[in-house]
C-alpha cells in the first residue's frame, strides 16, 4: 500500500525566508579575488541570422510531460544507473513545462547514438552545483559495463580553468574513451561562473571531419544561449575539443540527464531536449535558444513523500495516514542489559506539522507485546523518555528530576528545525544506537533523511532511580507518525573460546591496528578456518582482512614490528574483493588482479549479512599459489554469499614460509579455528 | 654596504654546473655581451634578463618587477605565473629555459631535484635580512634543518582566527580578550552554538582550517616542545600525539553539532535554503577559522559586511598555554633562485626584492595603497590575496596596518592581531624536508579526518604509528635531498642520526 502525502514547507520556501538578500552572491571562501565574470566570448565570426527550429531531429523530448522515454533514475550503490520507476515530476521550463530534478534523481531518456555527425541541444536551470555534477552524460558505454572501457561526453561542473582552480565553472564539456588509453579531455570556458540560478541552453555540434592538429580529437562547437563560445581545451587549443565515437549506437548507451554513475545528482530543471544526426548551423543553434524564455520562474514543485510499507518490518506504530494520538499505539518491549548497546533501525514517516511528532522512546522496567500501553503492565515504573527532537524527561520517581541540568545531556548535528521537521523526518531512515549503563542511558540516532544526509541526536539522560540490578525495556511510539521498526541487533554476543579476537565490539578500531596470531600454511596443505565477523555494515571495507607473510606473527602487536627487517607481506585480501600486495613490476600487481570472485564494492546485501556472519575460508596451497574460498553466511538471515582469490607473485615460491594471520577495521572478529 | 659579490658567485655557478645539466641556464644571458662589470653594490652593470615564476597576482608581480627594474635600469625582468609546479619546472628543465627565481607550494620537489642554489652565502651577508620576523630567523626557514640557507619565504599569510562581533552580540556574549588561550576559543564556540528551533541554528565554528592543523603548532609551551613545524615538528622529529589531541576535539565539535556546513553541501543547503552558500556570509556563525585572505578578499570589500550583516575582526591563533607570543601556523611560499642562474647575486636580489626584502616591501604598498590600480578581473589589488610583510620594518608595517580598518572600534583588533604573528610556522609543505611524501605515501590515505569526523576513530590511537612514519619520511627525505647524493652537506653524525631513524623503521 502506498500513501503519498505532502512536505510542509518547502526547500526553496525555507531559502526565501531565512537568507533573504543574501542568497544569490557566490561568497567562496578561497584565496582568491572575486572570480571574472565575462561575458562569453562570442566568434568572429558574422552574426547568425535566427532560423527555424529544425524538426529533422532524431530525438526531442518537450519534456512537458506525458512524453514516453523518460524514466526516473538514481545511481545505485556500486557505480550503477537504478531506474526508480517513479513518474517524473514537471515544473515551469523555458518552453512549456520542463522536467524536475530534485538532487536525488536523474532521468534517462530512450536515446540511442545517432552517429559521429550529431547536434544536442538542452535547457537547464541548475539550483546547485558540485564538481562533477552531470547536466547532459551520454554515450556509448559510459560506465564501460560492455566494453569494460567507459566512453562519454559530460557536460558539467569543474574549477579547470586555470585563472582560480578554487571554483566551479560552467559548462565544462568533459569528454573520456578509456579505449584510447587517453586522457580524459575537457574544455573550459573563459569566465569563472558557475552559471547557477539562470536558464541556459547548451547546444553542441560535432563534425568528425573536423579534427584537432594532431587528428585525436575533435572540434566541436558549443552554444551557450545561442552564442558559440570558445574558450580553452586541456591541452591548450582553443576549440571545444570531444573524444571520437561518442554518439556512436551501442546496446549500452546511455544519455542521461543530471544524473551519472558517480557523482553528486543535479537539482533543478531540465527542458527542450533534442538530438539531431547532422550538424546544425548556428542560426539553428540560436533559434534552439530563441524559443525558450530565460525568464522563466523557476520554481521547485512541493515534495510528495511516498509511504511504501515495508513487508519486511519487524513491528510498525501507527498507521500510514499518520493519524495516531500521543500514547496510542506501540512497539513490543526491546530489553537493553546493564552495559549493553542495542542498534535498532526504524523508519520514520511524519507529517511534518510539529517537531515533537515523530519517534519516541519510553524506558521502562516491564516487558510487554506491541501495542500494549506499558501503563496497563503490572509494576510498570517509567525511567526515561526520549523524544527524536532531542527533547527528553525522566519519570516522577526520580525525586530530583527538577535538576534538570544535572541529568541530560545532548547534541543535535543539523542546523535548522524547519528543515528537520518538515523535510529530513517526513521520510527518515533512524539508526538508535541505545546504550546503557548503570543510571545513565545513552541514545545516539541517525536520522538520514531522503538525500542520503545524516541528521545526528545524541542523548544521554542520568536517571538516579535506574540500578544496575534493574530491569530495562525501551519501548518505541510517536505522534502522528508512522514507524516501521526494520532491525534490532542484539549486541555482539562474545565467543569466549574464540581462539583470538581483534577490533573491539564497538566496532571503531582503525585499520592495522590489531591482528590474530599468525598459522602456517604450508605446500600442499589445505587449511579450513572459521570466523566470527561483526561489522558496522557502512562501508565494504568495514569486515576481515587476511594476510598472507613470511613470518609467524603474534596476535596484538604489529606484525613488522615483530621481524624487523624481514617481515614481507606476499598479500592482502579484503572480504569484499579487494587486494594489493604483489611486488611492484609484478604481472598481478594490480590489486584486482587477485579476485576472481564477486567484488562487493557498495553492494547492500554483502554489507547487511557481513553485520553479523559466520566466515568459512578454505585455504589451499599449490607450490608459490594460494587459492582461498570463502563463504559468508548472515547469522540472521541465513543468507550467503561466496568470495574466491588466487594469489601469488614473486615471493611466493613453493618452498617459502608462509604465514597467514587477520586484521580489521571498524569490525569485531573472533577466530575460532583453523584445522 | 657592499655585497659578498665574489662568494656567492662562485658557489653558485658551481651549484649550476652540477645541478641542472642540460639546461642551458635561465634565461638569463646578457645582451649585448657580458663584460663581468659591477657597480659599488656589486650589481651587474651589464644588460641582463632575469626570470622570477611565482604563485601570486599577475598585475601584482608585473608591477612590481617594473618597480625592480625602475630600480636596476640594466635588468630586464619576466615573471610568470606557475600553473603546475613540477609539470613547468621539469618542462622548463628539460626545456633549457630554467627560470632564474622561483616561488614553491611544496619544497620537497624543488629539493629532491636540486633545482635550488645555496644561497647562504647571501643570506648571512645580507644586513637586510635581520629584519626577518623572528622564527623566519631563528628556526631558519628556507634552511630545511641544515645549515645552510636553500629558500626564503617570498609570501606569508599567517593563520587566523576571525569572530563576527555581531552574532557574539546577538548571542548575549561576551567579546574574547585577544590573547586568548585555545581552551577559551574552544568554550567560546560552544556557547555561541545556539538553536532556538525557529531556523537557522547559529555556529560557534565554520572552518576553512581544521582545527587540528592550528592546534599541532599551539599544543603546548615551548618549555615542553618546541614545536616549529607541523605535526608537533621540533627541527629533529615529529610528535603527533599533540596533533591527534586537536584533531578529536575537532572531530567532537563536528559530530557533535558546533561547526557550520561548508559551501556546495546538503547540509548547508538544509540549514540556509542555499547550496551555494558560504558560511562566512550567514551572520549565523560566530568564529571561523579561515584562511587570512578570506578579510582583504572578501569581509574587507566594499560593501559585503554590510549586505550580510556582519562585523569582522581578528584574533590570533590561540595557544594551549597562556603564553603572549607563540608560534603560529602559515601559509608561506618559499622561493630561491635558480642552481642554473647565470646571475645568482642579481636573481637573489629579485627574489629578495619581490617576496621579503623591506625595499621590496615599500615597492609593494605602494602598488597595494593605489585602489585605481587593478587586475584582470577587476579587483584592487590589495584584495587580491595580499600577503603579510615578512620585515620587522616599522615603516613598512605603519603602511600595511593603515590598509586595514582605522576607526576606534576595529582599530584596536587589527593591532594585537598584527602584534601577535610574529612567528609564524609555515604548513608542513613548505619547509619539512619528506612531509609531502609522508603524507601522501601515508597520512593521507588512511583517511584519518573522515574517520574522526564520523565518530569511528580516535586519532590517539594513530599517533605512534603516523610519528614513526612522518620520521621515516624526513629522515629518508634529508638523507636524500642533503646527504652525498644530494646536497651533500649534513655531517656524518646528522647522516647517522637520520639512517638511524630509517632503519629502525618498522622495528
Amino acid at each position: 500500500m502506498k500513501k503519498k502525502f505532502l512536505s510542509l514547507l518547502l526547500t526553496g520556501v525555507m531559502a526565501a525566508a531565512v537568507l533573504a538578500g543574501c542568497a544569490k552572491e557566490e561568497t567562496p571562501a578561497e584565496p582568491t579575488a572575486e572570480p571574472a565574470v565575462e561575458e562569453p566570448a562570442a566568434t568572429e565570426e558574422p552574426a547568425a541570422e535566427t532560423a527555424e527550429i529544425p524538426t529533422d531531429y532524431k530525438y526531442y523530448f518537450s519534456l512537458d510531460g506525458g512524453e514516453e522515454g523518460v524514466h526516473m533514475a538514481t545511481k545505485g550503490d556500486g557505480a550503477t544507473i537504478e531506474l526508480t520507476g517513479k513518474d517524473p515530476v514537471y515544473v515551469t521550463g523555458a518552453k512549456g513545462q520542463g522536467l524536475y530534478l530534485d538532487g536525488t534523481a536523474g532521468a534517462k531518456l530512450d536515446v540511442n547514438g545517432v552517429g559521429d555527425t550529431y547536434s544536442v541541444s538542452y535547457w537547464m536551470y541548475s539550483s546547485r552545483n558540485a564538481q562533477h555534477m552531470p547536466t547532459l552524460q551520454y554515450g556509448p558505454d559510459v560506465h564501460g559495463d560492455a566494453t569494460g572501457k567507459e566512453h562519454w561526453v559530460n557536460f558539467t561542473w569543474e574549477p579547470f580553468n586555470p585563472d582560480d582552480t578554487t571554483k566551479t565553472t560552467f559548462p565544462i564539456v568533459w569528454s573520456y574513451d578509456q579505449a584510447t588509453g587517453g586522457d580524459r579531455m575537457y574544455w573550459y570556458p573563459d569566465w569563472i561562473d558557475n552559471r547557477t540560478g539562470e536558464w541556459l541552453n547548451i547546444t553542441m555540434t560535432v563534425d568528425p571531419s573536423e579534427v584537432s592538429a594532431d587528428g585525436s580529437m575533435i572540434i566541436a562547437h558549443l552554444y551557450l544561449n545561442g552564442e558559440e563560445v570558445i574558450g580553452t581545451s586541456s591541452d591548450g587549443d582553443r576549440p571545444v575539443q570531444v573524444v571520437t565515437g561518442t554518439m556512436t549506437p551501442s546496446d549500452n548507451f546511455d544519455f542521461l540527464l543530471g544524473v551519472n554513475y558517480w557523482d553528486t545528482p543535479f537539482k533543478g530543471v531540465f527542458d527542450e531536449v533534442y538530438v539531431y544526426d547532422r550538424v546544425l548551423t548556428a542560426a539553428e543553434a540560436k533559434a534552439l535558444f530563441e524559443a525558450g524564455d530565460t525568464t522563466a520562474k523557476f520554481e521547485a514543485p512541493e515534495r510528495v513523500v511516498e509511504i511504501v510499507k515495508n513487508e519486511a518490518a519487524l513491528e510498525t506504530v501507527g498507521t500510514d495516514d499518520l493519524s495516531m494520538a500521543f500514547w496510542s499505539d506501540w512497539s513490543s518491549a526491546i530489553p537493553l542489559k546493564d552495559g549493553e548497546t542495542k542498534t535498532i533501525v526504524l523508519k520514520n514517516y511524519s507529517a511534518g506539522g510539529n517537531a515533537y511528532e515523530n519517534y519516541v522512546l519510553d524506558f521502562t522496567n516491564q516487558p510487554h507485546e506491541a501495542h500494549v500501553d506499558p501503563n496497563t503492565v503490572e509494576g510498570n515504573t517509567e525511567y526515561v523518555v526520549v523524544r527524536a527532537d532531542e527533547w527528553a524527561w525522566i519519570g516522577d520517581i526520580n525525586p530530583d528530576s527538577e535538576n534538570a541540568a544535572d541529568y541530560f545531556e545532548s547534541t543535535h548535528s543539523w542546523g535548522n528545525w524547519p528543515v528537520w521537521q518538515q523535510s529530513v523526518m517526513v521520510d527518515a531512515t533512524v539508526t538508535l544506537k541505545i546504550t546503557r549503563n548503570g543510571s545513565a542511558i545513552n541514545v545516539v540516532a541517525d536520522n538520514v533523511d531522503y538525500n542520503g544526509e545524516s541528521n545526528l541526536m545524541t542523548y544521554t539522560v542520568k536517571q538516579t532511580a535506574l540500578t544496575d540490578a534493574d530491569d530495562l525495556y525501551v519501548t518505541i511510539l510517536g505522534e502522528h507518525c508512522y514507524i516501521e521498526i526494520l532491525e534490532i541487533n542484539d549486541p555482539i554476543a562474545v565467543d569466549e573460546n574464540a581462539l583470538s579476537a581483534i577490533g573491539n565490539i564497538d566496532l571503531t578500531c582503525g585499520f592495522w591496528s590489531d591482528w590474530t596470531d599468525a598459522y602456517a600454511i604450508k605446500d600442499g596443505e589445505t587449511k579450513t578456518i572459521k570466523l566470527n565477523n561483526y561489522s558496522t555494515g557502512k562501508e565494504d571495507y568495514h569486515n576481515f582482512v587476511m594476510v598472507l607473510t613470511n613470518k609467524e606473527t603474534v596476535a596484538h602487536s604489529a606484525p613488522a614490528d615483530q621481524f624487523p627487517g624481514e617481515y614481507m607481506e606476499y598479500a592482502v585480501v579484503r572480504a569484499d574483493g579487494w587486494g594489493w600486495g604483489a611486488p611492484e613490476g609484478d604481472a598481478n600487481a594490480a590489486p584486482d588482479c587477485y579476485n576472481i570472485g564477486t567484488k562487493y564494492i557498495g553492494d547492500n546485501n554483502f554489507r547487511n549479512i557481513m553485520k553479523a556472519a559466520d566466515v568459512e575460508i578454505v585455504a589451499t596451497r599449490n607450490g608459490g599459489e594460494v587459492t582461498l574460498d570463502m563463504t559468508y553466511t548472515s547469522k540472521k538471515t541465513g543468507d550467503s554469499l561466496t568470495e574466491s582469490y588466487v594469489l601469488k607473485n614473486g615471493n611466493m615460491a613453493a618452498d617459502s614460509e608462509m604465514y597467514f594471520f587477520f586484521t580489521n577495521e571498524a569490525s569485531y572478529v573472533e577466530l575460532l579455528s583453523v584445522e | 654596504m657592499k655585497k659578498n659579490k665574489i662568494v656567492a658567485t662562485l658557489l653558485s655557478v658551481a651549484m649550476a654546473a652540477t645541478l641542472l645539466v642540460g639546461c642551458s641556464g635561465g634565461n638569463g644571458g646578457s645582451a649585448g655581451g657580458s663584460t663581468g662589470g659591477v657597480d659599488e653594490n656589486g650589481v651587474t652593470t651589464d644588460n641582463i634578463t632575469l626570470t622570477y615564476w611565482h604563485y601570486e597576482d599577475e598585475t601584482t608581480m608585473n608591477l612590481l618587477a617594473e618597480a625592480f627594474m625602475k630600480k636596476y635600469p640594466n635588468i630586464t625582468v619576466e615573471t610568470k605565473q606557475i600553473t603546475d609546479m613540477s609539470t613547468d619546472l621539469s618542462a622548463a628543465a628539460a626545456a633549457g629555459n630554467f627560470p632564474d627565481a622561483f616561488c614553491a607550494t611544496d619544497s620537497d620537489t624543488a629539493l629532491a631535484n636540486m633545482y635550488w642554489a645555496d644561497i647562504t652565502e647571501y643570506v648571512e651577508n645580507d644586513p637586510d635580512m635581520d629584519q626577518m620576523l623572528y622564527s623566519i630567523k631563528n628556526y631558519g626557514i628556507g634552511k630545511f634543518d641544515t645549515d645552510h640557507w636553500y629558500a626564503m619565504p617570498v609570501w606569508y599569510q599567517p593563520s587566523a582566527i576571525f569572530i563576527d562581533r555581531n552574532v557574539i552580540n546577538k548571542l548575549n556574549l561576551e567579546m574574547p580578550r585577544t590573547d586568548w588561550t585555545w581552551d577559551e576559543m574552544i568554550q567560546l564556540i560552544k556557547d555561541a552554538t545556539v538553536d532556538d528551533r525557529t531556523g537557522m541554528k547559529y555556529y560557534g565554528l565554520g572552518y576553512y582550517n581544521r582545527l587540528d592543523s592550528l592546534y599541532g603548532i599551539a599544543a603546548c609551551a615551548t618549555a615542553e616542545r618546541a614545536i616549529k613545524g607541523e605535526f608537533g615538528f621540533d627541527g629533529t622529529d615529529f610528535d603527533l600525539r599533540y596533533w591527534a589531541i586537536g584533531e578529536e576535539e575537532f572531530g567532537n565539535l563536528k559530530v557533535n553539532g558546533y561547526v557550520a556546513p561548508q559551501q556546495d553541501t546538503q547540509a548547508m543547503e538544509d540549514w540556509s535554503g542555499d547550496w551555494g552558500t558560504w558560511f562566512g556570509a550567514t551572520g549565523h556563525v560566530a568564529i571561523f577559522s579561515e584562511g587570512f585572505w578570506s578579510y582583504m578578499n572578501l569581509w574587507g570589500t566594499d560593501g559585503y559586511q554590510e549586505q550580510y550583516g556582519l562585523d569582522i575582526v581578528p584574533y590570533v591563533t590561540p595557544n594551549v598555554v597562556d603564553e603572549k607570543e607563540h608560534n603560529i601556523i602559515a601559509n608561506m611560499y618559499m622561493g630561491g633562485i635558480s642552481s642554473s642562474t647565470e646571475h645568482p647575486y642579481e636573481a637573489y636580489l629579485l627574489l629578495k626584492w619581490m617576496g621579503i626584502g623591506t625595499e621590496g616591501w615599500n615597492a609593494r604598498l605602494d602598488i597595494y595603497e593605489d585602489e585605481s590600480i587593478t587586475n584582470a578581473s577587476g579587483t584592487a589589488l590589495k584584495h587580491a590575496n595580499m600577503p603579510v610583510p615578512m620585515t620587522t620594518d616599522e615603516g613598512v608595517w605603519e603602511r600595511y596596518k593603515a590598509m586595514f580598518p582605522q576607526d576606534e572600534e576595529h582599530k584596536m583588533y587589527w593591532d594585537d592581531y598584527f602584534a601577535s604573528i610574529t612567528r609564524p610556522v609555515p604548513y608542513g609543505w613548505y619547509n619539512i624536508a619528506g612531509y609531502w611524501n609522508f603524507c601522501d605515501q601515508y597520512f593521507n590515505k588512511i583517511g584519518i579526518h573522515d574517520l574522526v569526523d564520523a565518530g569511528t576513530a580516535h586519532p590517539a590511537d594513530y599517533a605512534a604509528e603516523a610519528s614513526e612514519q612522518a620520521n621515516y619520511y624526513h629522515a629518508e627525505a634529508m638523507i636524500s635531498y642533503f646527504g652525498p647524493s644530494g646536497y651533500d652537506v649534513l655531517s656524518d653524525e646528522e647522516l647517522a642520526t637520520y639512517q638511524a631513524t630509517v632503519d629502525s623503521f618498522g622495528k
